[in-house]
């Protein structure tokens, strides 16, 4: 690897893991957010909880329901884990071109930045969190036929597999930041992986993978020697990649925005006077922001899944069919909702100079995100289609989400004093979350309404339930020009603290 | 029209602002001059209550400005980008500026008419958001937005900033221009003392968060004082 003059690999590594560390730990959000802390370790736990419950529930489930050993039966399925590994990383994982920049203007080569941020990629703990599943699941499945030392290579094999996992995203990621189309390579590869296991007779990716993850539990040399040829060719491709099209075109840089081809206007909400210009405004930041389209496209994501598990399935049949009524209905302001000021924050200074602008904002978002219930509402219909919801119940649901539940979103306004960056992804450090109050909020926001909702079908007869519903959301509703109002005067009492939570949390260019 | 009473303001233990009284009287132009830190901006963000203050008050036209909010309605400011809506265009930001005070788009396309040379085809109609202007047009984009609605009084921080040699020259000129045509008070603060000079009749400088020198004197007098204030 290159070798810089001043500074040696190693010492360069250390330093550039030394930024990456400090980028973290003084990370504005994270500094305004104690609690995302707390936040951030308990869901760290409770996804090593999760992976360990699945380890054994696999090592225990597969023994009893078939023939084959636990671990063929793994093995076979190896693939489908990594697949959920490469989605999961983009969530989380930070791309190498994204701290490159800082560096460029540096006396520092640079391939040998890549080449230790590549390694520290590699490096990354990230690559061994699927060991809290594969430990107790060989310990369980494993160590009766082959021993601790099959243990021992089967785990050391599925680090391997995440460390070329690792590159595999950092390569798709990189290139699909260059140019949308990128998106192909790989759906090409997991598409031809799919057709290869069901097209032809015979399962060939599973079995593959199953001959694989025995060559790795049985300890076969060949099998390791294809993982590291494996790695050292992607990585080889990803450095490739990263000297190649990011620095020689345009990744590294505050790329410059394409021309817009049709400025969108929402001109039928002009009617609606000062309000109307600010669901005009909404539906702008919404549509034009990455923050915020990222969120729909999660919230959208969500309904469509739930909806249709709810509706072909009886997975969520009983209690848990108003858990997902609830949070399909509202799940896209509960998205939005749950950052209500924090996109505001990138011109907070712009809103507070101007004559009870909050309030109108506040208004104007309330309409909208209600309006918004109807698209949810129409979308499970195909429940009540299928017969799985009745259709006043449904409704009634819905009327009673549009009032009670942004009603307690909404105090969140009063709270959030965080900015949150436009146009960037959501992604870590996004400032999604992690504030207590935001949190609790959020829960409330969700639970109440469900259990009152579960409590409220469970005694009393459906009519009655729907009734109560129905007549408590339109409470909500008509009564929302006061507690919107209320919402405003504690924003205000409360507005230097948040404007100096808004400013210090703001990101510079 | 503005007056400050026993105004300080603490970050902590330092104290970023601290005057005692001063008086800015409408029809006034006024520049605010001061090396970093003497809290110049502080001062801005207290007059637009964007800033509590730890002591004293600031009263535009005998109210409090943390109190009520109809100073607001005469107020236009500009002081970083904060103040920009950048995922719009600039006409969307014109006229969503222009809606916030009651005035229709071709009210707004009216107003904007006269900064059209001074924005040199380059900020309007350009299909493109704010956020991709370069700093100085997103600068011209802040400034003609604090001054859309006429406002009886115009804060502008820093307005010669990322332009270039003839923008400066032509805000200098709006700015005289609009203190003689509509009567409002503008107050700007600016490291370049010379163009704070040539346009503001009254300078007030400012040194640690106080104002050590009120002074309204002519040009020549002015470039005096300042350059020996100033010369190290």
């Amino acid at each position: 690897m290159a070798i810089n003059k001043k500074l040696s690999f190693r010492e360069l590594f250390l330093e550039l893991r030394q930024h990456s560390k400090l980028h973290l730990k003084r990370h504005p959000m994270r500094e305004a957010n104690k609690f995302s802390r707390y936040m951030l370790n308990l869901g760290i736990i409770a996804s090593a909880s999760y992976l360990i419950f699945f380890g054994v529930l696999f090592g225990i489930g597969f023994s009893a329901s078939s023939n084959l050993e636990p671990y063929y039966i793994m093995n076979k399925g190896l693939l489908i884990v990594f697949l959920i590994d490469f989605k999961l990383r983009f969530f989380y994982q930070q791309l190498p071109a994204q701290e490159i920049t800082p560096y460029l203007i540096m006396p520092i080569k640079r391939e040998s930045i890549i080449d230790c941020l590549l390694l520290r990629s590699g490096l990354s703990a990230q690559n061994i969190i699927w060991l809290f599943m594969f430990i107790p699941f060989s310990l369980i499945a494993i160590v009766p036929n082959h021993g601790l030392w099959g243990v021992i290579t089967y785990c050391i094999g599925i680090v391997m597999i995440s460390i070329f996992n690792n590159y595999w995203y950092i390569l798709c990621r990189t290139l699909i930041k260059e140019h949308f189309l990128w998106v192909f390579l790989p759906l090409t590869v997991y598409l031809g992986l799919a057709a290869l296991e069901f097209i032809p007779d015979g399962h060939m990716v599973s079995r593959a993978s199953m001959i694989f993850g025995q060559g790795l539990l049985a300890g076969w040399f060949w099998t390791f020697l294809v993982l590291i040829g494996s790695i050292i060719g992607i990585v080889f491709i990803v450095r490739h990649v990263i000297s190649n099209i990011i620095f020689n075109q345009s990744g590294l840089s505050t790329k410059p925005e394409k021309e817009i081809a049709k400025v969108r206007k929402y001109e039928f909400l002009e009617k609606y006077g000062l309000v109307g210009q600010y669901m005009q405004l909404e539906f702008k930041l919404i549509l034009r922001n990455k923050s915020t389209r990222s969120l729909l496209h999660m919230s959208f994501g969500f309904l469509v899944v739930f909806t249709l598990v709810s509706a072909f399935t009886t997975i969520y049949d009983g209690n848990m069919s108003y858990f997902i009524m609830v949070y399909n209905l509202s799940i896209v302001a509960l998205f939005l909702c749950q950052n209500i000021m924090n996109f505001e924050g990138n011109y907070i200074d712009c809103l507070m100079t101007r004559h009870e602008s909050i309030l109108s904002l506040l208004q104007a978002k309330y309409y909208l995100y209600a309006l918004a219930t109807v698209i949810p509402w129409v979308f499970m219909q195909i429940l009540v289609i299928q017969d799985k919801q009745p259709f006043f119940k449904l409704l009634s649901i819905s009327i009673f989400c549009a009032g009670t539940l942004f009603f307690l979103m909404f105090q969140l306004a009063v709270y959030n004093k965080t900015t949150i960056p436009l146009n960037k992804k959501i992604g870590r450090n996004s400032g999604r979350g992690n504030n207590m109050i935001q949190t609790i909020t959020t829960l409330c926001a969700t639970f109440i309404p469900m259990i009152l909702i579960g409590i409220l079908y469970s005694f009393s007869p459906e009519y009655i339930a729907n009734w109560v519903l129905s007549i408590i959301g339109i409470t909500f509703i008509a009564t929302s020009p006061y507690w919107l109002r209320n919402v405003y005067k504690r924003f205000m009492v409360k507005r230097y603290i948040n404007m100096e939570g808004f400013r210090d949390s703001r990101e510079s260019d | 029209m503005i007056d400050i009473k026993n105004l300080s303001k603490k970050f902590g233990d330092k104290i970023a602002l601290d005057i005692e009284e001063y008086h800015i009287s409408p029809g006034e132009m006024i520049g605010l001059v001061g090396n970093n830190g003497a809290g110049k901006t502080t001062l801005f963000r207290l007059m637009v209550d964007l800033l509590d203050a730890t002591t004293g008050e600031i009263t535009i036209n005998g109210t409090k400005v943390n109190e009520t909010e109809s100073w607001k309605d005469i107020t236009g400011v500009f002081i970083d980008k904060g103040f920009l809506i950048d995922y719009l265009t600039a006409e969307e930001y014109f006229y969503f500026v222009g809606k916030l005070y009651g005035m229709s788009k071709n009210e707004v396309d009216e107003r904007i008419e006269p900064y059209k040379s001074f924005m040199k085809d380059e900020v309007l109609n350009q299909k493109k958001y704010i956020r991709s202007f370069s700093a100085g047009n997103a600068q011209k984009v802040g400034i003609i937005a604090a001054m859309i609605h006429e406002p009886k009084i115009l804060i502008l921080d820093e307005p010669f900033n990322f332009l270039d040699p003839s923008s400066q020259e032509a805000i200098k000129r709006l700015l005289k221009e609009y203190n003689e045509r509509t009567g409002a008070c503008v107050i700007v603060s600016s490291h370049n003392l010379n163009h704070t000079i040539d346009i503001c009749p009254r300078i007030a400088l400012l040194e640690k968060g106080k104002l050590i020198k009120d002074l309204i004197a002519d040009r020549t007098e002015i470039t005096k004082e300042l350059s020996d204030y100033f010369s190290i």
